[in-house]
This record gives structure tokens, C-alpha cells and sequence, in this order.
């Protein structure tokens, strides 16, 4: 009885870190990064509504969101999930352009906005090649994914990550080997979003070539982030 | 609230700040270049910088999300934004455009006038080509904009500033000098139109060349570029910048007959001005006109201004007519602009 209850004890503390939900802080100076495994993204945009919830992103506005992109020509047809959110760059160009440094990146790898010191001039928004930033209207600030800073600070993972169904995005610190994003990093193929820009982005892909991969002649047809439908 | 991130708003910025930059420069000819046909025209020409760069905070200010919080570029200014350059060099453009017009309206007999005029015009230039140029490479900078990501924009910026600030002053020339039934000066008046004609040739020439290596290039957002510019944009880009606010002042302004005549100059001018503002609008607005909708695909948005609230056709006819008030203001605070012949000596 004493061992079931010792298990028991030891599955439920262990438990929020299995099913992804809270953080292992092994190392003193962590570095933040995420992956999303597209092969098992489905598509069911808990991570954009849990962002939200838990954000209080306005209506309209998203910090991350779900792009929906088909391709082909009926029958040969198919749909890829592609799940967008700030980059985190290591050389964001979001930074160095704010006028006031209410944009800054933290030692942890998390580019941050000081909402007290943002002026909202929105030059952030124009710099960003990952569209990842909006203007709050109702803070009159810019605003962008900060991977929940209040729940990273009670060790818990983003919203999106501990509601993504799937386990498709993975959070974790690049300086710890064994958290679950350097464990992927060692052994799996990553890529990143336009690395052509130079900013080094710290959001990593698993299935991302076949998913943005552009074949002359296709008919893709995308769900950009704020309705509609645009046809290529 | 618009869909775009910087609205009309922000192209009217670039359209006063060119002026105020332009005028200035044109202001300080006689003394740096010892231009003399200039002398006319130079104290009206600080007056309309002085004004124009009174105004030019306005529509950014009235953008801002927090424009309670403008103050932060001064106290917390980040040196690596081109952006809060601006603060610093508005102030120090201000002050030096005040002493110069005080200067000369009331302390121009003092002795030691001879010696201050030569230093203000010098570093009053460098700051007016810095003021426009910075603005040039906030876009020219953006990698994340197809049609901003151009080295040459800050370029075109300071040349589009003499321009828009030469044709104002040639217009408010012709339209003071003729209301006080005073003679103008043919060569003061040929001498501006040749300045508009050269740096005409030089906007028009920068532009046809974009046109030609990004058609050349067929780059995918230069693909997408093309339909902004012959679709949305192909009567404001084609129609008002290039043949209305180029081509045909290219034109007139060859003629030495035109640039003699009042009535032609003042008409290329407001012809020029138009062109300009639309090459404003045509930056800003169109860059952002092209959406990535996923990775490497474009789509296109489009940008209706609205006619009341935030940004909107209302707002900025009243930006426009508190200009028209400040230069007039400035017209009568600074009562010397027509001495500018016998303050220059």
C-alpha cells in the first residue's frame, strides 16, 4: 500500500512535466526556444484560442496563430498546419529599430516588450519579417507573443503549448541537453522560418520544407490570419 | 481604424519634413554659395521652413498608439533606431531654423552678423540633409518590406526634399510678390527652375532606374510590386508622380520662356508638389499594400482613407489648414521676407 502511494505521490508531481505542462529548470542561465513538429500539428487552433484566453489578445489580433495553406488540384490534394508566433530571433530586427528600447531581448533568448515604455509608433510591427507583432488598440502599445512571462515564471510551460492536442509544439531551454527541445534539436531535422533574413530565428520547424516548399504551377490556397482567402 | 500599420498620417510627415528640409537648403544659397539671384527668396524660404517644420510632428504625433509617451524618444532614446534620431534632430533643426530667422529679421545690422550667418547656413544644411535623409533610410533599411528595402531611398528622400521645398517657395513667391503688386526677379525666378529641372531629372532618373532593375530582377515580391503598381496604385505612381509631378514639369521647365513666366513656374511647382506627396503616399502606403499571407507567398491588401476619424481625409485637411495658419503666422511674425535683397546686401 505504501509503495502504490509513494508511485502515486511521485506520478502526480511528475505528471505536469510528462503531459508537457511545467518546465525542467536545470540550468541557471536558460535559453528559451520552442519546436513545432508540423507531422503532428492537426490543425485545431488551441494554441491560437489559449493564446488568447490567456493573453487577452483583442478581437481581430492574434500573437500566434495557425496558418492553413492547401495545395494541389483536386484529387491530388493536401493540407498543411503551419503555426505562427514571434521568432525570438537572435538578431531580431524588431530591437534595434524601437526608438525608446521598449523592445528588448532578454538574457533567457525572449524578446520582450516594456508595455510602460512603448510609444506605439508601430516601427517594430513594419521591421518584423515575421508579421509576428500588432498594435494593441486597447493598450495603444505593440504587442507580441513573450512565451507567457507569468507562467514561465511559475515554471509552467506557454498556453500554447501545454493546449496543443497533438504535442506538436515543444518548449524548452537550448542550455539544458535533455530538455525536450535539445533532445530534438540532437536528433532530429529542424529548419527555420526565411533564415535568409539573417535574424537568426529561434523557433524551430520539423516537417517545414514540405509545408512551404512552392512548386511553379501549384494552385495553393492560404487562410491568412485575419479571414479571407488568398489563392496563389 | 485602418488596416495598415502607418496610414496617411505617416506620408504626410515625409511631405512637410521634405519641405521644411528643402527650404532651408534653398534658404542658405546666397550665403554658402553666394548665389546672389537667391537673396529674394532666401528669408521667405526660412520662413516657410520654420512653419513647415513647426507642422511636421503633428500627423506623427496624432499616429502614435501612446502619443502621451512621445516624450520617451528624449528621455530613453535607443541609438540604434533611426527613429530616435529623429527627436534630437528636430530639435536641433528647430532651434538652429529659429536663431537663423531671428537673426536675420532683427539682429542683421549687428556686427558680428557677418560671421554667425556663414556658421548657421553650414551647419543648418548638414542637419536639413540629415533631418530628410534619416527618414529615407527608415524605409530603405526595412528588410521586411519589398518595395522599402532600397538603398537609394534616402537618396531620393533629399532630393525630393529641395525639390517640394524649392517648388513651395517658388509658388509662395510668385503668389506674395504679385498680392503686394511687387516686381519679381526673372533670374531669381530662372534660377529656382533650373534647381527644380536638375533635380527633377535626377528624382525622375533614380525612379525610372528602380523600375528597371526590379523588372529586370522578377523577384516573387516584385511580382506582386508590379499588380500594386499598375493596378491600386497606377493612377497615383504612373499618372500623378510620374507624368503629372514629373514628366510634365520636366518638360515646361526645359524652357527658359517657362522658367521666366510666374504663372508657368507656379503651376510646374504645385505640379511638382502633387508629384511629390504622391511619391509619399505611393512609399508608404503601397510597401505596405503587399501582405505575406504564408512564407514566400504574397498577397495584396487594399487601403481606402477614410473620411472622418483617425487618420482620415478630415484630419488631414486640418493638419493642412493649421499649416496654412502657421505660414501665415510666420509671414507676419518675420515681417522681413521681402528684405532678404538688402539684408544679404
Amino acid at each position: 500500500m505504501a509503495t502504490i502511494n509513494s508511485s502515486f505521490l511521485r506520478l502526480q508531481e511528475e505528471l505536469p512535466t510528462l503531459l508537457n505542462r511545467r518546465i525542467r529548470r536545470k540550468s541557471d542561465k536558460p535559453k528559451w526556444a520552442m519546436v513545432i513538429d508540423l507531422t503532428r500539428c492537426v490543425g485545431c487552433y488551441s494554441c491560437q484560442v489559449s493564446c488568447k484566453m490567456e493573453n487577452g489578445v483583442p478581437y481581430e489580433y492574434f500573437r500566434t496563430h495557425v496558418e492553413i495553406i492547401e495545395r494541389g488540384t483536386y484529387p491530388n490534394t493536401r493540407r498543411v498546419f503551419l503555426p505562427r508566433l514571434c521568432n525570438h530571433c537572435d538578431k531580431p530586427s524588431c530591437v534595434p529599430v524601437c526608438p525608446v528600447g521598449a523592445t528588448y531581448k532578454r538574457e533567457d533568448g525572449i524578446v520582450a516588450v516594456d508595455y510602460d515604455r512603448c510609444i506605439g509608433c508601430g516601427y517594430c510591427i513594419q521591421a518584423c519579417p515575421y508579421a509576428a507583432r500588432y498594435p494593441n488598440p486597447e493598450t495603444g502599445t505593440v504587442d507580441k507573443c513573450d512565451y507567457c512571462l507569468h507562467k514561465l515564471a511559475d515554471n509552467e510551460v506557454p498556453a500554447c503549448v501545454s493546449n496543443c492536442m497533438g504535442g506538436a509544439r515543444i518548449f524548452g531551454d537550448l542550455n539544458d541537453p535533455e530538455s525536450p527541445v535539445s533532445v530534438i534539436l540532437a536528433s532530429k531535422s529542424v529548419s527555420t522560418l526565411k533564415p535568409e533574413t539573417g535574424n537568426q530565428p529561434r523557433v524551430y520547424y520539423i516537417g517545414l520544407e514540405e509545408a512551404v516548399r512552392i512548386i511553379p504551377g501549384e494552385t495553393i490556397v492560404v487562410n491568412p490570419k485575419i479571414g479571407g482567402v488568398v489563392k496563389v | 481604424m485602418s488596416n495598415l500599420v502607418w496610414d496617411a498620417l505617416i506620408s504626410v510627415y515625409p511631405f512637410f519634413s521634405g519641405i521644411a528640409a528643402g527650404a532651408f537648403i534653398i534658404s542658405t544659397l546666397p550665403v554658402l554659395l553666394k548665389r546672389d539671384e537667391f537673396k529674394e527668396i532666401s528669408l521667405l524660404s526660412l520662413a516657410i521652413s520654420w512653419a513647415t517644420l513647426l507642422i511636421s510632428p503633428v500627423p506623427l504625433l496624432l499616429h502614435l498608439g501612446s502619443p502621451w509617451r512621445a516624450g520617451n524618444i528624449f528621455v530613453f532614446p535607443q541609438v540604434s533606431s533611426p527613429m530616435a534620431l529623429f527627436g534630437y534632430l528636430w530639435a536641433i533643426f528647430f532651434i538652429l531654423t529659429t536663431i537663423s530667422i531671428i537673426v536675420y529679421n532683427w539682429f542683421h545690422s549687428a556686427p558680428w552678423f557677418n560671421s554667425l550667418a556663414p556658421a548657421l547656413a553650414a551647419i543648418g544644411i548638414i542637419v536639413a540633409i540629415l533631418f530628410s535623409g534619416y527618414i529615407g533610410f527608415i524605409f530603405g533599411s526595412n528588410k521586411a518590406v519589398e518595395l522599402w528595402y532600397n538603398p537609394m531611398i534616402p537618396v531620393s528622400f533629399i532630393l525630393s526634399a529641395i525639390l517640394s521645398g524649392t517648388a513651395l517657395v517658388a509658388i509662395l513667391y510668385v503668389a506674395i510678390w504679385r498680392l503686394n503688386a511687387s516686381e519679381l526677379n526673372r533670374t531669381t525666378l530662372n534660377s529656382m527652375g533650373r534647381v527644380l529641372w536638375w533635380i527633377l531629372l535626377f528624382d525622375v532618373a533614380l525612379v525610372a532606374a528602380e523600375i528597371f532593375v526590379r523588372t529586370y530582377m522578377q523577384t516573387a515580391g516584385w511580382q506582386i510590386l508590379h499588380n500594386i503598381f499598375t493596378e491600386q496604385l497606377g493612377f497615383t505612381y504612373f499618372g500623378v508622380q510620374l507624368i503629372i509631378g514629373g514628366i510634365i514639369p520636366l518638360i515646361v521647365l526645359s524652357s527658359k520662356r517657362a522658367t521666366s513666366s510666374g504663372g508657368a513656374m507656379s503651376l510646374m511647382s504645385l505640379l511638382i508638389l502633387i508629384g511629390i506627396f504622391a511619391y509619399r503616399w505611393n512609399i508608404i502606403i503601397g510597401g505596405q499594400l503587399v501582405v505575406e499571407a504564408s512564407p514566400h507567398i504574397y498577397t495584396t491588401t487594399t487601403y481606402i482613407i477614410p473620411l472622418t476619424g483617425h487618420g482620415s481625409v478630415l484630419w488631414i485637411t486640418g493638419i493642412f489648414l493649421l499649416w496654412a495658419f502657421l505660414l501665415s503666422l510666420a509671414l507676419v511674425i518675420f515681417s522681413n521676407w521681402k528684405m532678404g535683397a538688402k539684408i544679404y546686401g
